[in-house]
């Protein structure tokens, strides 16, 4: 019940002492402060680290041609492995395997042209399985598809850049005519704004349209598949890697002769980093928390002491021991509340206004942080500041009156 | 409230073979070496004595404020034994106020918080407290204080808001140890008329001073020294 003349008494009280309880009340703000500083920008960490894979499947596996480096049936270490179109076939047969597809980036720089605009950008042939694979999230429009790429459609997905480059971002992009080299191409979708190095610069139109349209060769610059749900990378691999090295001529245990990028080992590093990062925000957190409870408990210890004579003189008037217990204990919980609260505001606030301001990077995005640990973390220190104040409290309470009244 | 005895025994204050000791260290020095005295309701007993008689310490084990070792001390009929400090808390607050020689109020609340103190512990709402407080100060010539804080009043201002304090819970028995002692003669002499009119409303009153003219108001005259009552004959 909200006993108003009890909460008369601490407000007095605590303005008796303006300097001491400012003192702790910051040393209690400072330590919510930091503590939800440290879990938002945490979670930043974690989202922004997270974000770096957010365009590509976790269960993705990526392989490129690399160098022999060993002999293999006479023939010299060395040679460079150039996977085709052929390749994506037969590894295609392979049990464990979802989707696949190529990834050709077209060797030069094409000129492309809308009206007066004129930009030079790079041309990546894929096919519609890729979508899946890489997933880049559309702003608008569609991704290529399997029509597009069976009757070779002169269709084309282009970065945020692009649009900003040709149309300077005052028309619609969405079924324009493009001149991609000097052919006119539909823009059938447009990728959302993603990281800078991976997509806004980028053209992507079917593989089939760029090998009948720029380059008729049937090497390709990449293999990108997904593993099937039940099945691990790791048991495919030696079978995918055998095919290879008998179609490309080169020793199956050549490391260097194919490289190979295993997203969802990679993130599986990333996540086992981040319960490390976890932990420790958790360990330094739990610290700071303590340090806030230590300085409370001081704090009240300091407090009891000097208001011994106080205490005195409300036995003496009629104050009953627990009245006077329940009025320190009180005031702690008072104190740590009011600046947990105030700390969990200007923590959040910080927070917010990071967010805001939208400080990213790339390993760094949309930090924020959870209420209820916000609100624990509040919780737990007024328990403890609870705790470090009955000790002194007690203390206090036991002395005589009669000791209460001649201390000075 | 096992501990309590009610005896029929007609007296405010009955004190039989009192002793108490103080131990510092491995010595123990007596105090209080066997004091026998009553007062009756109403009655207005000064007592006196040289500094270190003891007379402090009588008051403070009439107060509640402190435990004897020996015979008995009954108060308003019950026989107080060694009380738990919530049980000596609610005698304190319903029988007994204090008035003390350096007042002993709480510096950072105004005279009407002083005096409306007792009340809060004895639970009383607010607008009746304050009703109350405000009435005795002013009935102490306070009237015009009644917001001011400790700091800004003179001692015998400071020491009328202590025995309106005193009085708010409208308790039997007044102690009061030397109430006097920090204050000019003509203070005193007002602060003593004050004592007399309470003890006129029939308020029983027990005052430690040093001053023969304090004591000259009072009704007896307990002389104590080393310990011991040394005008039995008057006890």
């Amino acid at each position: 019940m909200f006993d108003f003349d009890r909460w008369a008494e601490i407000g007095q009280s605590l303005k008796q002492h303006k300097l001491r309880t400012a003192l702790t009340a910051f040393g209690v703000s400072w330590g919510i402060f930091m503590l939800i500083l440290l879990l938002g920008m945490g979670k930043g960490l974690e989202r922004g680290t997270m974000a770096l894979y957010q365009d590509t499947a976790t269960n993705s596996v990526w392989i490129n041609g690399g160098k022999t480096s060993q002999d293999y049936k006479g023939l010299t270490p060395g040679r460079v492995v150039n996977l085709d179109i052929e390749d994506i076939a037969m590894l295609a047969r392979l049990p464990g395997i979802d989707l696949i597809g190529p990834t050709k980036l077209v060797n030069k720089a094409y000129n492309m042209q809308y009206g007066q605009n004129i930009g030079s950008f790079q041309i990546y042939g894929i096919a519609a399985a890729n979508a899946g694979i890489q997933k880049l999230s559309l702003e608008g429009g569609r991704q290529i598809n399997e029509l597009d790429e069976r009757e070779s459609r002169k269709v084309a997905v282009v970065g945020t850049r692009v649009v900003e480059v040709l149309m300077k971002n005052r028309i619609d992009p969405l079924g324009s005519s493009i001149l991609v080299g000097g052919i006119p191409f539909t823009v059938i979708g447009v990728y959302k704004k993603a990281l800078e190095e991976q997509s806004p610069n980028r053209v992507y139109i079917p593989y089939a349209t760029l090998r009948n349209v720029f380059d008729s060769s049937p090497y390709i610059n990449q293999i990108a598949l997904t593993v099937a749900p039940g099945h691990a990378w790791a048991s495919i691999r030696p079978e995918a890697v055998k095919l290879l090295a008998q179609r490309h001529r080169f020793d199956a245990q050549d490391s260097a002769a194919l490289e190979i990028y295993d997203i969802s080992a990679e993130v599986k590093k990333l996540q086992s980093l981040m319960t490390g990062i976890r932990l420790f925000m958790v360990i330094v957190g739990v610290g700071t928390l303590l340090a806030g409870c230590v300085g409370v408990s001081n704090t009240m210890l300091v407090t009891v002491k000097e208001r011994t004579r106080e205490f005195g003189i409300r036995k003496a008037i009629g104050a009953s021991p627990s009245s006077i217990l329940f009025m320190v204990l009180h005031e702690t919980l008072a104190i740590t509340l009011v600046a947990g609260y105030l700390g969990l505001l200007a923590g959040v606030g910080v927070i917010e206004l990071v967010r805001g301001i939208g400080i990213e990077s790339d390993y760094f995005r949309d930090p924020q942080i959870d209420l209820p640990i916000a609100l624990g973390a509040v919780a737990v220190l007024s328990v403890a500041g609870l705790i470090a104040g009955y000790l002194p409290a007690r203390q206090a309470v036991r002395i005589s009156p009669i000791e209460a009244l001649r201390h000075e | 409230m096992c501990n309590l005895h009610l005896i029929h025994e007609n007296k405010m204050i009955t004190v039989r073979n009192l002793t108490k000791s103080y131990h510092v260290g491995p010595i123990t020095v007596p105090v209080l070496k066997g004091i026998d005295f009553s007062v009756e309701y109403g009655e207005f007993v000064a007592i006196m004595g040289p500094s270190g008689s003891g007379k402090s310490t009588l008051l403070n084990v009439l107060g509640i404020l402190d435990r004897y070792d020996e015979g008995e001390y009954i108060l308003n009929g019950t026989l107080i034994k060694p009380l738990s400090e919530t049980e000596a808390a609610h005698f304190r607050s319903r029988l007994i106020g204090f008035v003390f020689q350096s007042f002993n109020l709480l510096p950072f609340k105004s005279a009407i918080d002083n005096v409306s103190m007792p009340l809060y512990y004895q639970k009383v709402p607010r607008r009746q407290r304050d009703e109350k407080a405000r009435r005795l100060l002013e009935r102490m010539g306070l009237a015009d204080r009644i917001h001011h804080l400790p700091t800004e009043m003179s001692g015998g201002q400071r020491q009328r808001v202590a025995i309106a304090r005193a009085l708010v819970n409208e308790p039997p028995l007044i102690l009061a140890d030397e109430p006097t002692g920090n204050l000019d003669s003509e203070t005193s002499e007002d602060v003593m008329k004050i004592f007399s009119e309470i003890n006129g409303e029939g308020r029983t009153l027990v005052v430690i001073t040093h001053d023969e003219h304090i004591a000259a108001r009072a009704r007896r005259v307990i002389r104590l020294q080393d310990g011991r009552i040394t005008n039995r004959n008057l006890g």
